[in-house]
């Protein structure tokens, strides 16, 4: 037959008109045969009633729930060929649940698994700390949870700093982000992480029920309070965060343990309770002070006064008595010296006849020559007579 | 120059270690055995303390810092 190919060159029309033909597709349908290998690599297919088609989704595509058979699914992707097996399957980029009913088989796949590995255990579970000063908030800066969370630490605990990290919470990416912003705050000051966002449909809400963010919460080192949607939502979010919380203005609550009324009685109440303890105490002392100058106190000081006075007493007879004796042998001393003395008194040998001869007022001393002198004295007891005396070798006495 | 280091060992010490300090003072002067002038002296801090606090919370204004991605 000259019109003929060879298989490659059917296979090779085959894949490009394929490929061209049927690429960025979204499909519909049932999984089925799931099967994740070592690899990491996912392989299914997709099905529906009438038909199905083999499905590939490499490692390195995210998938954000944990996918089991007969879960109804939107996937997106391209038609691929594979020539040496002459089959064609899907390349899937990206897979979601599609029904609510799909969506909880999902949710439900996940937290069965964390559970088993220990994410929800309450040994992991960090406390809040006592008084948090710096807050770290991951949520949408647009919506009504980063609103709410504003207000309300603002009106709990103004001092408090917070430390926003705006955060995609809803659609593509959105899980990545999350679990980004975890890592982030992780590295800031921030004492404990509030992450949520307002209400939505379980689809809205789907990225806090996805094992990357569930990663992200378990291995934060600063304590997570998730406030995800409203009152009766549990996400998988809320099952590994350290402390749920109903809602965003639930979490800030949580997140402001102590009011900043709080606080302030509470600085009244120290105030008041120091002052009442120092006063007690003071007149403690007092008291005790009033005891050691009081009767008691007295008596017994009495006492001891009274003791020694008497043994002063008895000491002071036998002092009289060694000062009196001592007294007396220094009068005795005393008179002695006198006697002694007035023998000495120049006027004694005076009373024996003897006289004396004075210059002026000065008595002649035996080393001295009368010559000396122009004028001399004589003393006797009852008289005196001055004479002038003439020059040596000339005395011409009377 | 004194005045000046002890303004900045304050800023060391954190709201909440105030808070703890004056809470153990509060304590002390309730049932210490410590020496008089010890207990007037904490005492003393914790009336300063509780000052201190007592500012800081009034003058807080809630403080928002983005963190980047």
């Amino acid at each position: 037959m000259q019109n003929s190919l060879t298989v490659s060159q059917l296979t090779n029309q085959i894949k490009r008109t394929l490929e061209t033909g049927f690429s960025s597709l979204k499909v519909e349908g049932e999984i089925s045969n799931f099967k994740q290998h070592s690899s990491g690599h996912r392989y299914f297919s997709i099905k529906d009633s009438n038909a199905q088609i083999a499905c590939t989704m490499w490692k390195s595509r995210n998938l954000n729930f944990i996918p089991t058979d007969g879960m109804k699914v939107i996937v997106s992707g391209s038609v691929t060929v594979y020539p040496p097996r002459g089959s064609y399957q899907m390349d899937i980029s990206s897979m979601q649940p599609m029904g609510q009913g799909d969506l909880y088989l999902a949710y439900e796949a996940l937290k069965e698994k964390l559970s088993q590995q220990g994410y929800f255990d309450v040994s992991h579970k960090k406390p809040i700390p006592a008084l948090p000063m710096k807050i770290g908030v991951s949520t949408s800066p647009t919506g009504a949870a980063v609103k709410d969370i504003l207000s309300t630490t603002q009106r709990r605990f103004p001092s408090a700093e917070i430390l926003f990290r705006p955060t995609l919470v809803q659609g593509d990416g959105a899980a990545e982000d999350i679990a980004k912003a975890i890592e982030n705050l992780n590295a800031s000051e921030a004492d404990i992480l509030i992450i949520g966002r307002g209400g939505g449909s379980l689809e809205d809400l789907w990225c806090f029920n996805t094992e990357i963010v569930a990663n992200a919460i378990f291995n934060s080192k600063i304590p997570i309070i998730s406030g995800v949607g409203h009152e009766t939502d549990f996400t998988i979010a809320d099952f590994v965060a350290d402390h749920r919380a109903a809602t965003p203005t639930a979490a800030a609550e949580m997140a402001t343990p102590i009011t900043i009324d709080k606080l302030f009685n509470f600085l009244d109440k120290a105030e008041e309770l120091s002052e009442r303890s120092i006063s007690r105490i003071l007149s403690n002392y007092k008291e005790q002070l009033n005891d050691l100058t009081g009767e008691r106190f007295k008596n017994r000081m009495l006492d001891r006064i009274h003791m020694h006075q008497q043994s002063i007493d008895s000491n002071e007879t036998r002092m009289t008595r060694s000062i009196t004796s001592h007294l007396a042998s220094l009068k005795d001393k005393l008179n002695r010296l006198e006697a002694h003395g007035s023998s000495l008194h120049p006027m004694k040998p005076l009373d024996k006849g003897f006289a004396l001869l004075y210059s002026g007022n000065n008595i002649i001393q035996n080393d001295e020559s009368i010559y000396k002198h122009s004028k001399i004295k004589i003393v006797r007891k009852y008289e005196e007579i001055e004479l002038s005396v003439p020059p040596k070798g000339q005395e011409q006495l009377f | 120059m004194a005045n000046k280091g002890d303004i900045m060992s304050k800023k060391k010490i954190s709201f909440e270690e105030q808070i703890d300090r004056i809470e153990e003072i509060v304590e002390n002067l309730d049932n210490s055995e410590k020496p008089l002038e010890e207990l007037i002296a904490e005492y003393e801090e914790a009336m300063k303390l509780a000052k201190e606090c007592r500012s800081f919370l009034e003058k807080a204004e809630q403080k928002v810092t983005e963190i980047s991605k």
